[in-house]
């Protein structure tokens, strides 16, 4: 047992836990077909059936109750009416991503038969309706009153979870956001608070409203294809999945006392100790590998930092529009693909720094604490 | 195309079915979210409330006898109404008064209309709409109703008027008749009692049995949801205190406190042995009430009990539990009479509530200045403890701040060399001074963890080691360091030249001066050790117990004879001040002879030498090691070395000695050179008890207990307050550093005989450094409670004790006295005479005493005790005061207890006179004269006072054998009173002049007793009463009716300026 949950607590720990989920992700979701033949081979789809559903939610359930009954900081962390919107969205994330999934692949399967997607009320007329009443508004109503019902019964149930009046003196230690804003605390331990804090935020809401403007592909519009949008799934539930639900997972259940990482079974100890021991690039570039004092020019000393941002910010969209992306530039044209590289390359820049973290100990690219800009 | 129906993606009969069931569930869940917040605990508890009330008041009156008459009255009111002529009237004053009203109303409708005729003419007529002359005609053929009575003669107001005395009459025979009934309504009252109406009247607003059927209904009604927005019978009952503040980090909110919506009973004095939370406040004559110091309207609840005043339940208050069985119990929901949640402590609240035994802490943050402040003995206690054993001189206590700057609590050792010359004993006495003196008030500073029989409990703990290695280095290094304190004190020490002693002494008459002249009001001798000598926490046990800490304000002198010489003794009870003007030890004027026979006593108290304790050699590596660890902070490793090699063995022990000393902050309690400027070594304690508990460390410590079942627990902490902290820290202050497990049941230590250091890398510095006092359990809750109080200040200043000269010289006056022990020898404010059990012990050896029992005896000890201080102040003159406090004299020659001869300030002085004059004599409300208008005293000058030959003649019959017989006891200048037994003689009259006040003297030779129970002086006139003017129904109680008429106040005067005038 206790083997089990060590094995657990190691593989949970976002090292290991993200690289795995790096590694799969777009075998699971493959951006294009050499990834989709890879996927089919390995039978992932299979996922998306009924009995793939039954087995992911059974062992996932079967996981939940080995824990609650078994462990009592896995009982306290998973009870604890702060965190049941997140033990519901373990549940219903999966289940959404099932039923949509489950349904493109029965509609690429009719695409590939010739035939129309289900949703087509007259598969023959593309053009055919269904009424607003009673097929929209009232199950609208319906589910609107069994929401007030949830809400209710769960106000009865647990109470507000509130805390002692604020005190500068006595901050609760772990200080959680808002399970909402989890996925942005947890970048904080990645990026310097004005990155992490306004300007990824504001990219991602800019970059959501952006899609429609960059996403040409006019395919799967009000029926559910997989097939038609692979790149395009792919790559948003990369940023929905991957950056934001597992961060808000790993800020709810995994992160304890002084934003320390732990695993589902291990006990929050507030006096756990880690080596800390984060270098900057000028640390890392002047100290380490020059052997010499950080030189006393800002400019000079963050020259590596301003390099390596400007490479990947500047050298790296031209660069992809050459290889990889070189159907993009054609298919979106320059500015559309600027925009589009640009999101991309920010989204792509929360892992690369996690990863620079884990191996290098990197703390920040260009570290000017003198002016607060750090990256 | 589809069909209609077929366009439809969902059966509508489907969707109907599946919204009525979802509509029912959602009514459902409003239902239960109505029912769930209709439903509160504090409800529960007001209707259990209720009918604890009603069976109270239903106690008070007899309800059968009530209901009986009740009846009479309503059958014989029916009965009355019944009657004819009454049926008559009231059909005669109906009757006039729709004739009234007919025609009153006749009237009203024609002028109204007739009114807005004249003004449409009078419009016209003005030029404005309409024509005048026709309006005129109009006006003129209008046709008023009731035109007639005009036409009549009659104005229609007279005719109004005599319908309306018509009513009037009417209206008078029907409440003539209706008299009959008030009638009945009298002998109802009368029957029954005004009480037991009032009762009745209440029972049936508790009790619903009584109500009528629609107060029944509204009973039920407006406590239904929703419903009881208006105004329910369960309701939160709340104060809002404006002035007390509570700070909620970022804002200052009034203090609400709800505790009384459960604590219903709390003023109610009837419920005093009702059961929790009904039951009475315990002390209403100083909370709650209006009449109290502190009604509840204006201090609430949490002021003093701490707590979270808004909360109504159990939980949310955030009650504390006082012991850990009451803590199992509230968790497994057996708290009252109300099935309860379970409790936990509400952790989100800071300021929990005090546990019921550490209640009084709540006094403190107000009354901060007071050192005695009745009605809060353990609280009193708490801080005398802390006084005595001096806190103040490590941890910095802003009110003990002055204190702190006068003195050490402990001897100087400035001349230590002189006074103490055997270095053995200093050793040993620092390893482990209560082996010399079981009860000595130097806290232990080494000790191996074994048991103290006295408090059950190890002693500390930190220098046992699992390794046996480390702990054999660990004792060696124990020795090692008292050499080199030990070294140091004796090599700074000054010398003092104590002398010879002139005379030879006698130690049987010295033990009997020692026991006579009042050493023991601040010494003992008392060789053996007793145990826990607080029986209870009875205000009578907690004053005998500060009574013994009034006895052991100077050493127990036990064992004096091996510690320092005849010499040194001698010369210390001559003149304390010469050795240390600092000392608290006061000049008992001792002769050279009374000096030499109490040194051959105290040297002679020699027999207790040290049983356990052996002091090792010291060497020298170890005490490198030592001093290496202090050099380290300033020094690398070679220079260590280098510095070491270059000091001989003196200097390294100096070295080490003052680094030493330094560490355990000995000067906190001792003088010791070159310790003059050091800063108190503990942490600073004035707001301690608002420490935020996650700031303690708690350490590894861990404790166990035992629940109801008898199965045993372990927890891996202990339970995480301030007050167990403290407990823990005070029993044994070095517990942080080791793996104890606390018994939580009995307090006590679960592993003691395991318990060793568990934090091995802490360095010397860093370890927890704080001595062992060997409190008792009773002690340490006391010291908690106080530690508990000293809270930064939530009130605002309308809350404190009013600043009035009165008060502040009554708190610094309190605080004098404490600091001189004055109550070691007197009564002041009814605390004190801490002196005379040893006094009884001593009249006992006397050969007067030799047959009579200690009770016998007891009799006669007033006679032999210092005196009472009550009504000091408004008894003798400041003046006198002032210069009997400079330099006291004699009052009472046959009493060979003597007041001492103190090194009192200038200010010290006016501020004990002062304190004397504000303190009244509980209970009465004379009118004593204040002691800055004592100055324009016309009796200031006893020659003014001129007594006529018929009062001489009269005072001295007087004062006479066949008068008052005043010379039996009473010296007369030198005239001896005709009583010769020494105790029965009285002050001297010559005195009186200078040192009584006539006022009080009057009021003394009227009615003695009346001012000091118990003194041996008669009351000679009993009702007399210079205050108030004789009532015309006055007797006078003097026997000598003869005399200046027998009037009681010419006799009381005639003897008082008769003494007055004696020289």
């Amino acid at each position: 047992m206790d083997f089990i949950k060590d094995v657990i607590n190691r593989v949970t720990d976002p090292t290991i836990s993200f690289t795995f989920l790096l590694a799969v992700f777009f075998v699971i979701f493959p951006p294009n077909n050499l990834l989709l033949r890879l996927n089919r081979k390995l039978g992932l789809d299979k996922l998306w059936t009924d009995a793939g559903a039954i087995i992911f939610f059974g062992l996932l359930t079967i996981f939940m109750i080995f824990g609650v009954t078994s462990d009592e900081t896995f009982r306290t962390v998973i009870t604890k009416p702060d965190n049941v919107p997140i033990v519901l969205l373990l549940y219903i994330v999966p289940f959404l991503l099932w039923v949509c999934m489950k349904q493109g692949l029965a509609n690429d399967a009719r695409t590939l038969n010739n035939e129309k997607p289900e949703e087509y009320s007259d598969p023959d007329d593309l053009d055919s309706q269904i009424l607003v009443w009673p097929d929209l508004i009232y199950v609208e109503l319906i589910a609107l009153v069994l929401c007030s019902v949830v809400l209710i019964v769960w106000g009865v149930l647990l109470k507000a979870p509130l805390e002692e009046p604020a005190n500068i003196a006595d901050s609760p230690n772990p200080s959680k956001a808002p399970w909402y804003f989890l996925g942005l605390q947890e970048m904080l331990v990645y990026f310097d608070p004005w990155l992490a804090g306004v300007v990824f935020p504001t990219l991602i809401i800019v970059g959501l409203m952006a899609i429609p403007y960059i996403d040409l592909n006019k395919k799967g519009n009000g029926y559910y294809s997989f097939a038609e949008r692979k790149a395009e799934i792919s790559i948003f539930l990369f940023g929905w999945l991957g950056l934001w639900v597992y961060m808000v997972i790993l800020g709810t259940f995994l992160r304890g006392p002084n934003w320390n990482f732990f695993g589902p079974f291990e006990k929050w100890d507030v006096h756990k100790v880690l080596v800390l021991n984060n270098i900057n690039l000028s640390e890392l570039f002047w100290v380490k590998i020059g052997n010499q004092a950080l030189p006393q020019n800002i400019l000079l000393r963050e020259l590596p930092g301003f390099v390596v941002v400007g490479a990947y910010l500047l050298i790296m969209p031209a660069l992809l529009a050459k290889t990889v992306l070189k159907s993009y530039v054609d298919k979106l044209g320059l500015v559309r693909y600027s925009v589009f590289v640009i999101l991309l390359l920010s989204m792509a820049a929360l892992p690369i720094k996690m990863y620079l973290r884990w191996t290098l100990n990197l703390k920040y690219l260009i570290a000017i604490p003198e002016y607060f800009l750090n990256v | 195309m589809l069909t209609e129906k077929e366009q439809k993606h969902y059966q509508p009969i489907t969707l109907n079915r599946i919204f009525a069931v979802t509509s029912l569930l959602f009514l459902g869940s409003l239902i239960w979210m109505f029912a769930d917040d209709h439903e509160r605990s504090w409800k529960r508890y007001q209707k259990q409330f209720r009918q604890l009330e009603s069976k109270k008041v239903e106690m008070t009156y007899n309800s059968q006898n009530y209901d009986n008459w009740l009846m009479w009255t309503e059958d014989e009111k029916i009965r009355i109404r019944a009657e004819g002529d009454r049926k008559a009237a009231e059909n005669k004053l109906k009757k006039a008064k729709d004739e009234h009203y007919k025609v009153d109303q006749k009237f009203k409708f024609g002028k109204a209309k007739y009114d807005e005729l004249t003004y449409r003419y009078k419009e016209a007529q003005a030029g404005h709409k309409g024509d005048p002359a026709e309006l005129r005609q109009e006006l003129d053929s209008f046709t008023y109703e009731g035109r007639p009575l005009f036409e009549g003669g009659d104005s229609w107001k007279v005719a109004l008027g005599k319908l309306e005395a018509k009513v009037k009459i009417a209206e008078n025979e029907l409440q003539a008749l209706k008299e009959k009934e008030k009638d009945i309504d009298k002998r109802f009252e009368q029957e029954l009692g005004r009480e037991q109406i009032l009762a009745a009247q209440q029972h049936e607003k508790l009790e619903v049995a009584r109500m009528s059927m629609g107060n029944k209904i509204a009973d039920k009604i407006r406590d239904l949801p929703v419903l009881d927005l208006t105004n329910p019978y369960y309701r939160v009952q709340q104060v809002v205190i404006d002035d007390v503040i509570e700070d909620m980090n970022f804002v200052q909110v009034p203090k609400v406190d709800r505790c009384m919506t459960c604590h219903q009973g709390m003023a109610k004095i009837s419920f005093s042995n009702e059961p929790h939370p009904y039951k009475t406040h315990p002390n209403l004559d100083l909370f709650l009430t209006s009449a109290s110091p502190h009604p509840v309207e204006e201090f609430g609840c949490t002021s003093c009990h701490s707590g979270r005043g808004r909360g109504t339940s159990f939980v949310s208050a955030v009650h504390m539990p006082s012991s850990h069985q009451q803590e199992l119990d509230w968790h497994h929901g057996h708290i009252g009479p109300i099935p309860e949640d379970k409790w936990h402590q509400m952790h989100h609240w800071p300021r929990p509530m005090f546990p019921a035994k550490y209640t009084q802490a709540g006094c403190f943050k107000c009354h901060a200045e007071t050192t005695d402040l009745k009605g809060a003995e353990k609280l009193n206690l708490g801080l005398a403890l802390i006084e005595r054993a001096g806190c103040y001189g490590c941890h910095t206590i802003e009110q003990y701040k002055s204190r702190m700057e006068k003195r050490n609590i402990g001897p100087s050792l400035q001349r230590v060399a002189s006074k103490i010359k055997d270095q053995d004993w200093t050793k040993k006495w620092i390893k482990n001074p209560k082996d010399f003196r079981h009860n000595t008030w130097m806290p232990t500073f080494y000790g191996n963890g074994s048991e103290d029989p006295t408090i059950g409990t190890g002693r500390l703990l930190n220098h046992r080691y699992q390794d046996g290695k480390r702990q054999q280095d660990e004792d060696h290094r124990v020795d090692t360091e008292i050499h080199a304190m030990t070294h140091y004190i004796y090599s700074k020490s000054d010398v003092f030249d104590v002398g010879t002693i002139p005379v030879k002494g006698d130690k049987e008459i010295g033990r009997n001066t020692f026991q006579a002249v009042g050493c023991q009001g601040c010494h003992e001798v008392a060789p053996d050790p007793v145990e826990e000598n607080l029986a209870s926490w009875s205000p009578t046990d907690i004053a005998e117990k500060r009574n013994q800490l009034r006895r052991e304000y100077g050493p127990n002198l036990i064992g004096i004879g091996s510690k320092t010489s005849a010499e040194w003794i001698y010369s210390w009870v001559k003149n304390p001040l010469e050795h240390n003007p600092n000392t608290e030890m006061p000049n008992l004027r001792l002769t050279d002879q009374e000096a030499a026979n109490i040194t051959a006593y105290l040297v002679s108290l020699d027999q207790k030498g040290f049983e356990q304790t052996i002091v090792g050699q010291y060497d020298d590596e170890m005490l490198d090691t030592i001093a290496s660890e202090f050099l380290q902070g300033s020094y690398i490793k070679e220079e260590i070395a280098a510095k070491l090699a270059s000091w001989d063995s003196s200097q390294t022990l100096t070295y080490a000695g003052q680094k030493l000393i330094n560490h355990y902050g000995c000067y906190g309690c001792h003088e010791i050179p070159g310790f003059e400027d050091a800063k108190p070594v503990g942490a600073e304690l004035t707001y301690h008890g608002s420490i935020m508990v996650k700031k303690f460390d708690f350490g590894l410590v861990q404790s166990e207990y035992t629940d109801r079942h008898g199965h045993k627990h372990q927890k891996d902490h202990l339970p995480h307050t301030n007050f167990d902290w403290f407990t823990q820290k005070l029993k044994n202050p070095r517990i942080y550093d080791t793996n104890a497990s606390v018994d939580l049941d009995t307090e006590k230590l679960a592993n003691l005989d395991e318990v060793h250091v568990i934090n091995e890398f802490k360095a010397f510095q860093d370890k927890l450094r704080m001595p062992n006092f060997g409190f008792t359990n009773k002690e340490v809750e006391a010291i908690v409670t106080a530690l508990m109080g000293f809270v930064k200040q939530e009130a605002l200043d309308s809350k404190i004790m009013p600043r009035t000269a009165k008060n502040v010289f009554y708190e610094k006056g309190q605080s004098i006295v404490a600091e001189k022990n004055c109550q070691g020898c007197h009564l002041i404010e009814d605390q004190g005479h801490a002196i005379k059990p040893s006094l009884l012990d001593w009249m006992m050896e006397q050969p007067e005493y030799e047959d009579l029992s200690r009770m016998e005896a007891k009799a006669d000890l007033v006679s032999f005790v210092p005196p009472n201080l009550v009504g000091e102040g408004q008894k003798v003159k400041p003046d006198w005061l002032y210069h009997f406090l400079r330099q006291p004299e004699t009052i009472r020659p046959a009493v060979e207890v003597r007041m001492p001869t103190y090194n009192f300030t200038e200010e010290e002085i006016n501020t004990l006179i002062k304190y004397f004059s504000y303190l009244e004599p509980e209970g009465e409300g004379y009118n004593w004269v204040a002691v800055d208008a004592w100055q324009d005293n016309a009796f200031r000058d006893p020659h003014q006072l001129s007594l006529s030959t018929t009062e001489l003649t009269a005072a001295k019959r007087l004062i006479s054998k066949d008068g008052h017989h005043c010379g039996q006891c009473h010296w007369i200048g030198n005239q001896e009173p005709e009583n010769k037994v020494a105790k029965d003689q009285a002050p001297d009259w010559v005195l009186a002049s200078q040192r009584l006040k006539p006022e009080w003297m009057a009021r003394w030779i009227a009615n003695a007793p009346a001012l000091m129970p118990g003194t041996k002086m008669p009351a000679y006139y009993d009702t007399y009463d210079p205050d108030h003017p004789e009532p015309e129904s006055y007797t006078n109680t003097t026997p000598f009716a003869t005399v200046l008429g027998g009037d009681d106040r010419e006799q009381v005067r005639a003897i008082r300026d008769y003494v007055l005038k004696t020289e």
